[in-house]
């Protein structure tokens, strides 16, 4: 790795005052999982690192009757897995939290480092989106609440101005009567990004799909929400061969591109199995099957 | 560039040191205190040969900086045994032969330490399932979960 100064705020406003000073040639590290293998292959060689490390209060876990569960940015998908508070509350995400890369990824990177990499085929990116996360970051001009479909803008690209910090993700509770489920398909190993990644929340009432947030990750620069696919279901009582139709639908307006996972004829289908499988996963969690 | 002054707990012992900015929890171990039993494979978070405990839980040296040890409890592979005798998991895979070339035994056995604290009788999927991050390339996997599984009363030779 090349040399690199590397400095430790201890607050919020000191370190977006030290990425505006140092513009252009300076990143943020939070756990490094994503950004050391970045650095040591060349691809970003910044003279200076600010470290997150010691400011207090990042990584806290709380659940707001408003806003939901507020998640620190430096709150490792690990403390995410194991969390009493996101298991109560939402425990799809410790699901999902506990499907990231392996055992000692998982204990230091974190949420925030995560979205902020905005990498196309990571886990948390299409869940949240399903379930309608909102990123909180601070910087020089004050703080600022963006929902996630906003922040993630492309590949490798988020809304982050150069002196913000993101702070938190909120994710709200989940409306009363609803499901939610995560599935991932891995095409080489285990600790591997998947190359599909499909999310599914349900809202039912009196056995009725109301709502279906239905969406795809690995399949394009940011997760793609399947609407023709959940325009079906509006309304409608769900079964095997309804689902069997919105998977078709979704794998039809999907357009992956091919990569490392897969050809886009490959993903194109495994979008559609595995848009499948998660509905009726979230499905079966209703009727309790 | 100025140096980082860091003061950590390295196998229960203080340690205080200063180190450049650029250094990993890895180089640190193996150059600057001479631990050379952690080792690295791939560099990049993948294969678990780095594996050391941080706080108790275990982490790729090799992708963390050393500066983000400081303050912090790190154990290695030396750190494990205590008055000269071996830590069950460490005799357990002497029993079991749960290795050939060794590479990849002192991050196994720290995972699997790990994995003991955790889960006192981890079933062979969860063993399986907190292992699939460590990597080996001679064994095949069968005499590791053995091993593990005899800490728990659970493999018998
Ligand atoms: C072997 C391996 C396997 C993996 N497998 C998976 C997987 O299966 N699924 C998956 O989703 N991910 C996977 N990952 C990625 C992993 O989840 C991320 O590397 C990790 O979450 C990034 O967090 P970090 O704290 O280490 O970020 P860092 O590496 O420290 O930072 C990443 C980027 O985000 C910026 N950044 C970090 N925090 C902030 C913040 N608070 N505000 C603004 N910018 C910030 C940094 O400047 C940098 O550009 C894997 C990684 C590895 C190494
Ligand atoms: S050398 Fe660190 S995980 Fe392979
Ligand atoms: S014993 Fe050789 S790599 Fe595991």
């Amino acid at each position: 790795m090349r040399r690199f100064e590397l400095l430790m705020p201890t607050s919020l406003d000191e370190a977006s005052r030290l990425l505006r000073e140092r513009e252009g040639d300076v990143k943020l590290i939070a756990g490094g999982a994503s950004l050391l293998i970045l650095m040591k292959s060349g691809v970003y060689q910044p003279s200076c690192l600010v470290s997150l490390q010691r400011i207090p209060g990042l990584a806290d876990v709380h659940f707001d009757p408003g806003e939901g569960l507020r998640i620190g940015a430096l709150t490792t998908h690990r403390v995410i897995e194991r969390s009493p508070v996101v298991r109560e509350r939402l425990p799809v995400l410790s699901e999902m939290a506990r499907m990231v890369a392996n055992v000692r990824i998982r204990n230091t990177g974190t949420i925030g480092g995560n979205l902020c990499q905005a990498d196309s085929h990571a886990d948390p990116p299409p869940l949240l989106l399903a379930l309608g996360a909102r990123v909180r970051a601070k910087g020089g001009k004050g703080t600022r609440t963006i929902p996630l479909e906003e922040f993630l803008l492309d590949y490798y690209q988020t809304a982050l101005q150069p002196d913000e910090v993101v702070t938190e993700v909120a994710v709200p509770p989940l409306p009363a009567g609803s499901t939610a489920a995560y599935l991932r398909h891995t095409v080489r190993s285990a600790e591997d990004f998947p190359c599909i990644g499909a999310a599914a929340v349900v809202e039912w009432q009196d056995g009725i799909c109301r709502q279906v947030r239905l969406v795809l990750g690995g399949v394009a620069a940011v997760p793609q929400r399947a609407r023709q696919a959940e325009a079906l279901a509006r309304g409608r009582s769900l079964t095997e061969p309804l689902i069997g139709q919105m998977a078709e639908a979704a794998a039809e307006e999907v357009e992956p591109i091919s990569d490392f996972y897969g050809s886009a004829w490959y993903k194109k289908r495994m979008a559609g199995v595995f848009a499948r499988r998660v509905l009726l996963v979230a499905w079966a969690q209703r009727t309790g099957r | 560039m100025t140096p980082i002054e860091l003061s950590l707990t390295v196998n229960g012992e203080r340690r205080a040191l200063t180190v450049p900015p650029q250094r990993l929890l890895l180089e640190m171990l193996q150059r600057d205190l001479h631990l050379t039993g952690t080792k690295e494979g791939c560099g990049v978070g993948v294969c678990g040969a780095c594996t050391v405990l941080m706080d108790g839980r275990p982490v790729s040296a090799c992708l963390v900086l050393a500066a983000h040890a400081d303050g912090h409890e790190v154990t290695t592979i030396e750190g494990l045994g205590r008055d000269g005798q071996r830590h069950p998991v460490q005799a357990a895979f002497l029993e079991w032969s749960a290795f050939q070339c060794g590479y990849c035994t002192p991050g196994m056995i720290l995972a699997a330490t790990a994995l003991l604290q955790e889960h006192p009788a981890p079933s062979e999927e969860e063993i399986r399932e907190y292992m699939s991050g460590n990597i080996c390339r001679c064994t095949g996997y069968m005499d590791i979960i053995r091993a593990i599984q005899s800490c728990t009363g659970g493999a018998k030779r």
